[in-house]
């Protein structure tokens, strides 16, 4: 059992004890309540469904391996959820190609003016944006935006130096804002 | 544009930080058949390392046994020698003081030199030229020199040595003759004098299992026997010996028993288990499980589903406490046997495949519901040992084993198992 869990819900002790065990049916509880969410976490690290379902099995199985590891010093979906990041990064860390550090004004990329279509896309459509980035960026703007790592810790954890990062995150920011507006573009036509 | 910057991440983040999305079903199912692949795997190797120790003690014990035979051979040939050659500085010939001395050391009673004619004759002893027997000990004086009585009821002087003592060219004697005077009366001392002593049994035994079923349905015990069919068994382990008396001895151990059950084709039938999820129940004569298929739609109580063959294994250690009666006859020893054994089972599993999914998905059941831990049994057997020398036996072992207490509890049977096993091992004894 792990160190310190007390801090944590009754049902979730019951299930990392049980898990720990080895019981099957505690494993499948387990699945059924967090497989939802870090399905979410793994479709921004991925292409699309396919592959976000390959991250989940393969982060589900450390999750099980390596349970009774957990120490119990965070919350328990958190650590759930660093596994499932790991796995992704571990999926693309061969095939990632990050851009040199380039300037966005050379680049010749038009900073859109005021973006305000939030209004106008659902969940699935901002999440489709995202994947449609580049491997690097899209995994580099998924920790700094969502995991909430520093270009430091995005550095050392993907092995480039910071100005690569902060140049591939502006990328990402670049050709993100580049699609909404086209997004936009397409909402306002088809308004018309 | 810094603003527009933290615009759009936190857009992206207000919006798919708490996004949540179903899994397809083949990723619970695959991650059912990883976990199950790694259980069977777990499962195989939680026993490895004993088997490893039970191996290396085997051997540790055979090169031990071995060690011993080999050392008691050397010793005796190596004292035999030494009795003929001692102190005689010739080497092959024998020295009449040392055979001498070993023959009045042996305690021989009366009764026992009439049974076999020997007499006393420390009066017919030739004179012994101490020059020439040796040259620094002399016979003791209350020697006796063992003669055969012949016909006539003359004495004479058989002994070859003595006669030879005039002349000492031809040494050679019937030594045999006084070798195994000495070694009867030995045995007539030990016989006399009983020491208790360990024997220790390593065996394999091929066993036939079967069991006795009890429920007040009928149709349950019916249907169990119909489609449960017992495979062959084995069994093995280390038994302790402790010979008591002469002819009683008890008996302990460490036995390793897997039995393997076939299941033919069912069909099974859902219920809603004690947690209140509906499942399908596979019920054997050793207790249930509740199987969930990976695959389909949920089932609703009362559906059923078509099940393969399947394979049921159990697996215990017993320690076993048996009185022994012992007869012994020559080179053969007949050990009955009968006491109680302490049961503690170690796996009771199931793999079983599914007929009704498109890719016959295979369960594999580890922990069967209704199966109790812990049982005893009658047990009763006979060794039949053959001595292969001083310390080494070899022992057939028919045998016959039946529970005392039922294997399940909570289950639609009460299950009694029992068996009829033929086992061979070897012993060595400690003495």
């Amino acid at each position: 059992m792990p160190e310190n869990t007390s801090h944590l819900p009754v049902t979730e002790q019951l299930l990392i004890k049980g898990c720990i065990a080895g019981n099957r049916a505690f494993q499948s509880k387990l699945y059924d309540l967090y497989a939802p969410k870090m399905l979410g976490v793994c479709m921004r690290y991925s292409r699309n469904k396919q592959e976000a379902e390959e991250i989940l099995l393969e982060g589900f199985l450390r999750v099980f391996t390596y349970i009774k590891k957990y120490r119990g010093s965070g919350s328990f979906e958190g650590w759930i959820r660093k596994i499932m990041v790991n796995c992704a990064l571990f999926k693309y860390r061969s095939k990632v190609h990050l851009h040199p550090v380039i300037d966005l004004k050379i680049a010749g990329y038009e900073v859109a003016g005021e973006i305000d279509i939030a209004s106008n896309l659902d969940a699935k459509e901002l999440l489709i944006l995202v994947q449609s980035l580049p491997v690097g960026y899209r995994i580099i703007f998924s920790l700094f935006v969502f995991e909430g790592y520093k270009h430091r810790e995005i550095a050392k954890l993907l092995g480039i130096s910071e100005g690569t990062s902060k140049s591939n995150l502006a990328d990402a920011r670049a050709l993100l804002q580049k699609s909404l507006m086209i997004k936009e573009q397409l909402i306002a036509n088809n308004g018309l | 544009m810094n603003e527009d910057v933290h615009h759009i991440d936190n857009l992206l983040r207000s919006t798919l930080e708490h996004y949540e999305e179903i899994p397809s079903p083949a990723v619970k199912e695959s991650l059912n058949a990883i976990l199950d692949k790694k259980d069977a795997e777990a499962y195989k190797r939680k026993y490895e390392a004993w088997k490893r120790i039970a191996i290396l003690v085997l051997i540790m014990l055979s090169g031990y046994i071995l060690y011993e035979s080999g050392t008691e051979n050397i010793n005796a040939d190596h004292s035999k020698e030494s009795s003929i050659s001692k102190n005689t500085g010739i080497p092959g010939k024998p020295q009449m003081q040392d055979t001498i001395t070993n023959i009045s050391t042996a305690a021989i009673d009366n009764k026992l030199m009439n049974k076999h004619n020997i007499i006393s004759t420390s009066t017919n002893r030739p004179p012994i030229k101490k020059n020439y027997w040796s040259t620094n000990k002399k016979v003791p004086p209350k020697l006796s020199i063992l003669t055969l009585r012949n016909k006539s009821g003359i004495d004479k002087l058989s002994h070859p040595l003595i006669n030879s003592s005039y002349k000492m060219q031809q040494p050679t004697f019937n030594y045999t003759l006084l070798k195994n005077k000495v070694i009867n009366i030995e045995q007539l001392n030990k016989g006399r004098h009983f020491k208790p002593y360990w024997m220790i049994t390593g065996w394999a035994s091929y066993e036939q299992m079967n069991y006795r079923l009890d429920s007040d349905l009928p149709n349950a015990i019916t249907s169990i026997r119909h489609r449960e069919v017992h495979e062959p068994s084995f069994s093995g382990g280390i038994f302790s010996t402790l010979q008591i008396k002469k002819q009683w001895a008890l008996q302990t151990g460490l036995v390793l028993s897997h039995t393997s059950i076939g299941i033919s084709p069912q069909k099974i039938y859902a219920f809603q288990e004690p947690a209140g999820s509906v499942a399908f129940k596979y019920i054997t004569s050793s207790g249930y499980a509740y199987i969930k298929p990976g695959t389909g739609a949920p089932p609703a109580v009362g559906d059923s589903l078509n099940t393969a063959e399947a394979k049921h294994i159990l697996e215990s250690f017993s320690v076993p406490l048996v009185v022994k009666y012992v007869l012994e006859r020559n080179k053969f020893s007949f050990r009955p046997g009968i006491g109680i054994e302490a049961n503690l089972m170690t796996s009771a599993n199931v793999e079983v495949e599914i007929e009704e999914t498109p890719s016959k998905e295979v369960v594999f059941i580890n922990k069967l519901n209704g199966a109790k831990p812990f049982y005893w049994s009658l047990t009763a057997d006979v060794e039949l040992q053959y001595r292969v020398n001083n310390k080494m036996f070899l022992t057939f072992r028919p045998s016959f084993k039946h529970a005392l207490s039922p294997i399940t509890e909570d289950n639609v049977v009460e299950t009694f198992p029992y068996s009829f096993g033929l086992g061979m091992g070897m012993t060595y004894k400690f003495r």
